[in-house]
């Protein structure tokens, strides 16, 4: 039986998304730019393979958000494997929300993005407590960095249906 | 079926083989120096990685502090000048106050040491621009005491008389036209002569000097106070040229006023007192 579903243009859509999000984690905020927006960072690691979990699950690799992880790890100088772990998790809710039409149901979606988040922020916060120096603050920051990445959520939403998703089309699995 | 799509890219498996593998890693990493290495060169790379990503910000916000550092100096120089040029105003006018206050001192010494005559400062109002009428207005007249045929004196030499006395004004003729004559006396050898003015006003001539009077170049001649006008012994000219006329009776001799015409803006008017005789300095 055909099923609908989205495919991402040759894996180019996973490609340029992932690498744009590592692009823009990099990037410094200006210096006129207040210090209290350094406090709103999204987790763009996390909104990008939570949104290619939820609608491109059977495309998405849970082994590629792995490596994603691993690489955002060298770039902050967070212990090994955490944002591993971190997206890990993220694909398993993901891959596992509720859907109808092989679409996934917007309030679960929500809810797993919020759990996720929150998440995300506790782990985040339980290994940075036993690093050599431990980064102060961090408790501070986290709720805003969650309301960043809540905030964010949809502009990733609409950027990636808009510019990086094929049109629907027929595929069997079987 | 969706399910057997999963398994494709995500089993189980491979989710409880990451994990474990993400949490031995963490561990790893938190207990010791394992992984010094790999973070070395990961730190190396994400260094160049962070400096390519930030290289076009960075480079704007080089360029825009740049061009606001360019245009805050010009806009400083230019701030520069015009206070430049204010000082330069200022310190010309410091300059005209510091000369006429010089005026003043010398024309106060002038009173201090002339103390049988009466003097009044005046002021040079406008000078007559009329040719070969040398002439000008002062702000004293008749009410300030001054009255016609008054003698009127700057600080270093005799320089007209008043000819003209209105109200609050007065009209002065200086010693170097042509219709006046000041009496004078040769300082050195007591010679009497009379000098009028030529219409240049740096030039007087000594009228009527006979061949074998003791005149010589350098001699100073002052007023010898004849007539009660000019107060005698107040320097009036130096001689500068004694020529032969070529009759070979009389000879031509010319001075150079001691005062400083049209170019004194403080004169006194002597209004009273013995013009007989000047006090020694």
């Amino acid at each position: 039986m055909g099923q609908q579903v989205k495919l991402p243009r040759n894996n180019v859509g996973f490609a340029l998304s992932l690498v744009v999000a590592l692009v823009v984690s990099m990037i410094d905020l200006p210096q006129f730019a207040p210090v209290v927006l350094t406090y709103f960072t999204p987790n763009f690691a996390l909104l990008v393979c939570y949104y290619w979990a939820t609608n491109s699950p059977t495309d998405f690799s849970v082994v590629v958000a792995w490596l994603f992880g691993f690489l955002f790890d060298a770039l902050y100088a967070e212990p090994f494997g955490m944002n591993g772990l971190i997206l890990c998790v993220v694909v398993l809710v993901g891959l596992n929300l509720p859907r109808r039409s092989n679409r996934p149901i917007v309030g679960y979606q929500l809810l797993g993005l919020l759990s996720l988040v929150i998440f995300a922020e506790i782990v985040r916060l339980i290994v940075m407590q036993f690093v050599e120096y431990p980064v102060r603050g961090s408790i501070v920051v986290m709720p805003w960095s969650i309301v960043a990445s809540l905030a964010f959520w949809f502009v990733v939403v609409v950027t990636l249906d808009r510019w990086i998703f094929v049109e629907e089309s027929n595929v069997s699995f079987q | 079926m969706a399910t057997d799509a999963k398994k494709r890219f995500s089993t189980p498996t491979t989710f409880v083989l990451l994990i474990l593998v993400s949490i031995a890693l963490v561990i790893t990493d938190l207990s010791g120096q394992l992984l010094g290495v790999p973070r070395q060169l990961t730190t190396w790379v994400t260094n160049g990685l962070y400096g390519g990503v930030n290289a076009p910000g960075r480079w704007l916000t080089y360029s825009s502090a740049y061009i606001q550092d360019r245009q805050n100096l010009l806009d400083l120089q230019r701030e520069r000048e015009r206070e430049f040029q204010d000082a330069v105003v200022k310190n010309r006018r410091y300059d005209a106050l510091a000369s006429e206050n010089a005026e003043l001192r010398q024309a106060l010494a002038l009173v201090q040491r002339s103390p049988n005559l009466t003097l009044v400062t005046a002021e040079l109002s406008a000078t007559v621009a009329v040719p070969g009428r040398n002439e000008i207005l002062i702000n004293r007249g008749k009410t300030h005491g001054v009255l016609d045929g008054m003698a009127v004196l700057d600080s270093t030499g005799v320089y007209g008389q008043v000819v003209e006395a209105l109200p609050s004004t007065s009209r002065v003729v200086l010693i170097t036209d042509r219709r006046l004559a000041v009496p004078v006396v040769v300082e050195r050898s007591g010679t009497h002569a009379v000098i009028t003015g030529v219409g240049n006003s740096s030039e007087l001539v000594l009228e009527h000097a006979e061949i074998t009077a003791n005149i010589e170049s350098g001699d100073l001649l002052v007023a010898s106070g004849l007539g009660g006008v000019y107060p005698h012994g107040y320097p009036v000219g130096v001689v500068t040229s004694i020529e032969p006329e070529a009759s070979g009776v009389e000879m031509r001799v010319l001075v150079e006023p001691l005062a400083v015409m049209h170019r004194r803006t403080w004169l006194l008017v002597v209004i009273g007192g013995s013009t007989s005789e000047v006090a020694e300095e």
